[in-house]
């Protein structure tokens, strides 16, 4: 355990010392999404409906600002080579990484979603599903973006590459997220949604760190 | 002659068989750009 | 029989393969291709429901099938290129990636204009549409990380994993009318009970199918070949080509 620990600790720490890294992204979730009743309209109705799909959305496009500088900063310095080449496999470092990141940034933002549901007049029901569609989809969302990340660490200079390839990738998370608070907020059940996004997370879980680690390999030792 | 579905039916058919059409020309040309190229260049080199 | 397969690795035995296909392709899409129009637009009797409306049918599925199995298939070359690295795979991938993304686009489009006068609306979210537009940005990213990545030995590598991690979208598409309850009609050809559509409208849909099959092979035929000589233009068998030509 004591290189699990050491791990996060390491990762914790760079974040919790580069504060904008997350800090960043949580407060363009805030602003942006508090564009859309100003945009739209402030009718109380439209609000209650837009209100879960407008939260899942910025919250998904927050994980797109943070996803760039996922590995590319330790694949620059060359400390990524260095964790490839290690003896510990790399999903353990890469799930490290992700928890950290994870804590930092998407804890924050659904401590944060209540707030933000009053001000879209979302009823509590609405409130409660969307922040459990928060829980299981957003570690979802954040397996699938660092796999991409994965993919494209040696891309210098498209910074918009990563959000355009993890987008269709990503959808049918986001939907499932937003029917089960769409489904709650009309009264109908939400249970099979969030049974839905559960078994997702599940299979992301599971599979997608080992896959990452592996693809952070390939991409590195090229 | 399709009575009201006359522009669909025309203007689906239009767009199916003329992208299909051009992008067979295009590649086509691109094929023989290539050649063309390769001609030259092993020209150059003897 | 493994040996033929296996020779099939090499560039000049797929370029020479190729070449001999193309002419035969060509007659081939040329004949369905008359045929199967003059069928849908001619021959074939008007639906009983949808009146004339139903042809564009005759473009819609083929595109549909194609734009799925041109994916599939794509697919099956990523795992041969990422298995036993056999780079004609990639070349095949590089080729055919266009090809699906314009069958997806014109699925779109032609199901779009099947849209409005039959349901009354050019576009609506369901399920079937959302995943084939899903598709189609899924091909972009595919083609946009392959052009992305510095060197020809990633960008092939990286595609051939993003290939496979957006396969997880064909089955939505394929089962997504009997998953949902969409506006989009259910599957009348892929089941596996009879087709549930008369044969004298079967019949053209079946050529057009073939038509856009083969004019599929004759386009992955030609633009095959430019691949191959551009990617092995250094060697001794593209340099012979020239001077005999």
């Amino acid at each position: 355990m004591v290189p699990l620990a050491r791990l996060f600790k390491r990762e914790w720490l760079s974040l919790y010392r580069q504060r904008s890294e997350w800090l960043h992204p949580l407060l363009f979730f805030l602003i942006a999404t508090g564009l859309f009743p100003l945009a739209t309209s402030p009718k109380p109705a439209l609000l209650e409906q837009m209100g879960g799909g407008v939260i899942w959305v910025m919250a998904l496009l927050a994980l797109l600002l943070v996803l760039p500088r996922l590995f590319q900063p330790d694949y620059k310095d060359g400390t990524l080579q260095e964790w490839v080449l290690s003896p510990t496999s790399p999903r353990v470092w890469v799930s490290m990484k992700l928890l950290a990141y994870w804590l930092m940034m998407a804890v924050p933002l659904m401590v944060l979603t209540p707030i933000v549901g009053i001000l879209f007049h979302l009823s509590s029901t609405a409130i409660e599903v969307l922040v459990i569609s928060l829980v299981l989809g957003t570690p979802s969302l954040w397996l699938v973006g660092a796999l991409l990340a994965a993919l494209t660490v040696s891309v210098e200079g498209k910074p918009m590459l990563i959000s355009l390839v993890v987008l269709p990738l990503l959808t049918p998370v986001l939907m499932l997220g937003t029917l089960s608070v769409q489904k709650a907020s009309q009264g109908l059940g939400y249970r099979g949604e969030l049974g839905l996004l559960g078994a997702v997370l599940a299979l992301a879980l599971t599979l997608l760190p080992t896959l990452i680690g592996y693809l952070l390999r390939v991409m590195v030792l090229e | 002659m399709f009575g009201q579905y006359t522009a669909y039916i025309w203007s689906a058919f239009g767009i199916a068989l003329g992208l299909l059409m051009f992008a067979l020309i295009h590649v086509i040309h691109q094929f023989s750009s290539i050649k063309k190229q390769l001609k030259t260049n092993h020209a150059n080199k003897t | 029989m493994f040996n033929w397969i296996h020779r099939l690795g090499s560039a000049a035995v797929c370029y020479r393969l190729a070449s001999r296909l193309i002419p035969w392709m060509a007659i081939l899409t040329t004949g369905l291709i008359i045929y199967g129009v003059i069928g849908a637009l001619y021959l074939s009797p008007p639906d009983y429901q949808q009146g004339e409306g139903f042809r564009i049918i005759f473009v819609h599925v083929p595109s549909a099938m194609l734009s799925l199995g041109i994916y599939f298939y794509i697919s099956v070359c990523a795992i041969i290129f990422l298995v036993w690295k056999i780079k004609v795979a990639d070349a095949l991938i590089a080729v055919s990636l266009p090809l699906g993304a314009l069958f997806t686009l014109i699925t779109l489009v032609t199901g779009s204009l099947w849209g409005k006068p039959m349901w009354g609306t050019y576009w609506i979210w369901d399920a079937r549409l959302t995943s084939e537009l899903i598709l189609l940005f899924i091909y972009g990213g595919i083609i946009a990380l392959r052009n992305a990545l510095p060197t020809p030995k990633t960008a092939a590598k990286a595609g051939a994993f993003l290939i496979l991690i957006g396969l997880v979208d064909l089955p939505v598409i394929h089962y997504s009318v009997s998953w949902w309850n969409t506006l989009h009609q259910g599957s009348t050809l892929l089941k596996f009970s009879r087709p549930s559509i008369a044969p004298a409208m079967l019949q053209p849909l079946l050529v057009m199918i073939g038509a856009f099959f083969s004019y599929s092979m004759l386009y992955v035929c030609i633009a095959l070949r430019g691949e191959l000589l551009k990617r092995e233009k250094d060697t001794h068998w593209v340099q012979n080509i020239n001077s005999l030509d």
